[in-house]
């Protein structure tokens, strides 16, 4: 019996004939083997095998050469080939309709780059990590401060004693404070932001210089030495002009020579989001610097970080730093008592503990709210995409008698939605990077320079295609699946007019509409307690003058003025405004309230203790000129003003606010005494009316004022005011102290409007995003809406062609699709505005004298969009009625 | 490829066609060309040659039985259209026209 013909393997041979044309797959493989099998007589098996699968490969590389050049040959199993005239019978279908594609690309852009911008912030804001070593081995140590406030600075001595002690838990500690620096470049100082470190700093982290060195060990050992700066590599480059000898060149830094001894890298920004330094000097430079005595133990501006020892976990570094509070509290019990230091991971912070915990909300809100803009944003291409798929269900139906299989039918209706949803995801980048770099140009007005380089990096773009894909999935899944559900003879067999589509359908449209309109209405309520909160912020009565004013702020120590020049020169800054005949007042303090930042200290009240260990309670202060009380129109209720001690001679005595004595002595403050921990008791000479101290939504606050002149401050805030605008006081002032004064130094300068925008700055912000968001999705509800209607009345023309041919009047037929648009809007409504009540509770905490369960609010967004779906309705209605009976009952 | 010039495998593979006459089909084709030309021939590149071939009109081809066995697996034979051929043809003129006069030449090379 004659052994069978050896065969080529089964695998190749399958493969072959995927290669060959469809005609040819019954014969050109057969044909092949009659001349493998000469081979396998003539060379052997294997090489024959060889032979064969070097036929297989250069048939393959020959059809894909073929296919890529000449588009002429007909389609075989090639997919690049499919894919292609899959794109380009979509290129066609978009050409013929336009309009449904645009309108989905593009709303599609703006969800999806919503979603992109904020994430994008988010992720530099609290997400990414500073470009040093190993960072999961980093952790910052705070100390508790005298509120009881955990998470707080270090003193100098206090960090030198850990970084002592802490050999086996840390592995090396280093400190960091920011400072303020002047440099004259070109006459004009210049203000810059700098980091005071310990020597350690750039070696601890890890960072690498790009030119120079970091600081050598040693170099922050004697206050008042240690001469050197490394500076940023943007402050290098730009003001420096990149200059190639800055390496042991000399920068005049608060009007002493600092040699340059490095370049940091240009990833490196400081450890702190958004605040960028531009150099940094060793710590024992800051008492040079910031005028303050550096050994004092009270003195406390430092921040701590540290790197775990080997082996060592972040709890147990916890627990020593606890037990070593206890030994430094026994050794310094006047500074140290009480206070309690903690350690927490450098990832688990953002920005720090106690900022995290407003931002995070914050952050939530925002990815919700976008999210819900995106959700919007399916819906409505989801509900177009199903009037779409109704069309095509007749095309399907044939695809599938023709043996398609379902999945791969979803398949391709989901590629046809990936089109749409990748169009608007590239699109979306380029709006998110618009609306990020508009959104960056706001900056908060205070005196430090936030930096933020918000960049569409790996991870944004990987959120962007993880976004692209739900939207994709989230749009097109339903309609994919009624697209190519259901039975196909019954498919093939019904009629192809429009109304032999299902109600089915038309029950899903509905659905999606109703839910559009109820997200629409979410954030439509939500923006709307914003808008009134921010009115109502901005209608509260601040308790002090918010008129026409310029506010100051110069900094003597900076501008070369020695302490006990001071004063004098206050006085001297003071007069040379007051000569100005445009000016009426001028005050000082050294805490404008409603600004930046509060002080607040520790006093000794007779007859009142707190849980601290010593009793003393935390109360805001701040130091003000007499004329203060006069020129911010704060009245005096009780008693009198204080005198402002002339050189050093003060009496104690005090006023306080009008909280401050219901609080504390209801039975009246006048001559009562308290303690400060400073060598002479506190006498009260007078009760001042309350005004807001931190923020605008606080109840009336206890403050003590001390009078000017009581202790020396190098830096006050000055404000001028008159009856001129704003602006005009403010150059004028400005021009007035820089000539009684040349090259001092302001850390602000801006208008009374500009001082009071930043406690208006989160609430403006938040009305202005949701306003402008829930706009967009109204916008998009409205549109879907329309669709639906109208999709509804042309389903329902021939019944309308009857109704009119029986005699209906023409305003019965536009009434009856109105009112079909008018119930999906009053049920989106409903819900919305349920969903709303119960998430009205979680806003209150961001709002401003407006409850979360506003009614205002809940009253007038139904009415809004009663008005949108109307509007919505009524268009297709009126088309409704231009039909023609005749031609409709014809069809 | 355009219908101006027939590359030298097309050309290659009509030739041999036409030597077939009417047994010309894809493993035929391959073994004539190995044994008139002396060099070992891929089956898929002739394969890939005849389908363009046909689809450019210089080449059709039927699907039959073969003449020697009626009840066996039909086969794809191939012969030049006349658009084939007169594409031989011009080909063959142009490339009598340039070694026209060389013979000596080529004599002389060989030894002869």
């Amino acid at each position: 019996m004659k052994r069978p013909d050896r065969r080529p393997p089964a695998l190749l041979r399958r493969l072959l004939e995927r290669l060959v044309r469809r005609e040819d797959r019954d014969t050109f493989p057969a044909e092949l083997e009659e001349i493998y099998r000469d081979r396998v007589r003539g060379r052997g098996a294997i090489r024959a095998d060889l032979w064969y699968l070097r036929q297989v490969l250069e048939l393959g590389a020959r059809r894909l050469r073929m296919s890529s050049g000449a588009l002429s040959a007909s389609s075989l199993a090639g997919g690049a080939d499919a894919l292609l005239r899959e794109v380009r019978h979509l290129g066609r279908g978009v050409v013929r309709r336009p309009v449904f594609p645009a309108v989905a690309v593009l709303s599609l852009a703006i969800g999806i780059g919503a979603n992109t911008a904020v994430f994008a912030l988010i992720d530099e804001v609290m997400l990414s990590e500073p470009p040093v070593e190993r960072p999961d081995e980093l952790v910052e140590v705070y100390t508790s401060d005298s509120d009881g406030q955990p998470h707080s600075t270090f003193s100098y001595p206090d960090f030198q004693d850990v970084a002592g002690a802490s050999g086996g838990v840390f592995e090396g500690v280093a400190g960091y404070e920011l400072v303020f620096a002047t440099t004259e470049r070109t006459g004009a100082p210049v203000l810059l932001l700098g980091e005071a470190v310990s020597a350690n700093f750039f070696e601890l982290l890890g960072v690498d210089p790009a030119r120079g060195r970091g600081f050598a060990p040693g170099e922050d050992d004697v206050p008042g030495e240690g001469a050197v700066v490394v500076l940023s590599h943007d402050f290098w480059s730009a003001t420096l002009d990149g200059d190639p000898a800055v390496v042991g060149s000399t920068l005049r830094i608060n009007r002493r020579p600092y040699t340059v001894v490095g370049v940091a890298p240009p990833d490196f920004e400081g450890l702190t989001p958004a605040l960028v330094p531009d150099l940094w000097v060793p710590i024992s430079m800051v008492g040079v610097l910031k005028g303050e005595r550096l050994r004092s133990r009270g003195s406390r501006s430092m921040f701590v970080t540290a790197r775990l020892a080997e082996g060592t976990t972040t709890e147990a570094a916890d627990r020593w730093a606890r037990d070593f509070s206890t030994t430094l509290a026994e050794r310094h019990p006047e500074t140290n008592e009480g206070r309690t230091m903690s350690v927490v991971p450098s990832e688990d912070v953002a920005v720090h503990p106690a900022a995290d915990r407003a931002l995070v909300p914050v952050a939530f809100l925002l990815l919700g709210v976008v999210g819900i803009v995106l959700a919007v944003t399916c819906t409505n291409v989801a509900s177009f995409l199903l009037s779409r798929a109704e069309e095509g269900r007749r095309e399907v139906a044939v695809r599938r008698a023709l043996g398609a299989g379902r999945a791969g039918l979803v398949l391709r209706f989901l590629l046809q939605v990936a089109t749409l949803t990748v169009a608007g995801g590239a699109l979306a980048l380029l709006l998110a990077r618009a609306s990020i770099d508009l959104l960056l140009r706001f900056q908060p007005p205070i005196p430090l320079p936030l930096n933020l380089s918000v960049e569409l990096d790996g991870s944004v773009l990987a959120f962007t295609a993880a976004v692209t894909g739900v939207a994709t999935l989230a749009a097109g899944l339903v309609p994919a699946l009624r697209s190519t559900g259901g039975d196909v003879g019954g498919e093939l067999r019904r009629s192809s007019s429009p109304e032999g589509t299902g109600r089915r359908g038309s029950r899903l449209r509905d659905g999606l509409v109703v839910s559009q309109v109820a997200l629409s209405c979410v954030l439509l309520v939500g923006a709307g307690l914003f808008v009134r909160s921010l009115r109502a912020a901005g209608s509260i009565d601040p308790g002090f003058y918010t008129g026409s004013a310029a506010v100051l702020w110069p900094e003597l120590g900076l501008s070369g003025v020695a302490d006990d020049e001071g004063p004098a020169v206050w006085r001297e800054l003071i007069t040379a405004l007051e000569s100005r005949p445009e000016i009426d007042g001028v005050a000082l303090t050294d805490a404008l309230p409603l600004g930046v930042g509060f002080q607040s200290t520790a006093f000794d009240i007779p007859g009142h203790a707190s849980e601290r260990p010593d009793g003393a309670i935390s109360v805001d202060h701040a130091t003000v000129s007499a004329s203060f009380f006069e020129v911010m129109e704060v009245d005096i209720v009780r008693g009198r003003l204080f005198e402002e001690p002339q050189s050093g001679a003060w009496d104690g005595s005090i006023v306080v606010s009008r909280a401050f004595e219901e609080r504390y002595f209801p039975e009246g403050a006048m001559g009562r005494t308290l303690d400060a921990g400073s060598a002479r008791p506190l006498t009260i000479v007078g009760v001042a009316e309350d005004t807001k101290v931190r923020t605008l939504g606080e109840s009336p606050r206890p403050r003590v004022y001390f009078p000017m002149g009581w202790s020396y401050l190098d830096a006050m805030q000055l404000v001028a005011r008159g009856d001129g605008g704003s602006g005009e006081l403010l150059g004028i002032a400005r021009r007035a102290l820089r000539d009684a004064r040349p090259g001092l130094v302001f850390l602000e300068a801006k208008t009374m409007e500009e001082h009071l925008a930043f406690m208006l700055f989160a609430p403006r912000t938040a009305a202005f995003l949701l306003t402008a968001l829930g706009g967009v999705a109204l916008f998009l509800a409205v549109i879907g809406l329309y669709g639906t209607v109208r999709y509804a009345a042309v389903q329902r023309s021939r019944e309308m062609g009857i109704r009119l041919s029986l005699g209906a009047a023409p305003s019965d037929v536009r009434r009856l699709v109105v009112t079909g648009g008018v119930r999906l809007v009053v049920a989106g409504g409903v819900v919305g505005l349920a969903i709303s009540f119960l998430a009205g509770s979680l806003l209150s905490g961001f709002l401003i004298g407006v409850e979360g369960r506003d009614v205002v609010t809940f009253v007038a967004i139904p009415g809004l969009l009663a008005v949108a779906g109307l509007i919505a309705s009524w268009l297709p209605a009126r088309r409704a009625t231009r039909v023609d009976p005749v031609e409709v009952l014809r069809a | 490829m355009s219908k101006e010039v027939l590359g030298e495998f097309e050309h290659h593979v009509l030739l041999a066609a036409l030597r077939l006459d009417d047994g010309a089909y894809s493993a035929s084709i391959v073994r004539e060309l190995e044994e008139v030309t002396g060099r070992s021939v891929s089956p898929a590149a002739v394969y890939i040659a005849l389908r363009r071939l046909e689809d450019e009109g210089l080449a059709r081809s039927e699907l039959r039985p073969p003449g020697d066995r009626p009840t066996g697996r039909e086969r794809r034979y191939f012969r030049p259209t006349p658009d084939g051929l007169a594409q031989l043809r011009t080909s063959r003129g142009r490339f009598l026209g340039l070694w026209d006069g060389l013979e000596p030449v080529l004599d002389e090379g060989e030894g002869r």
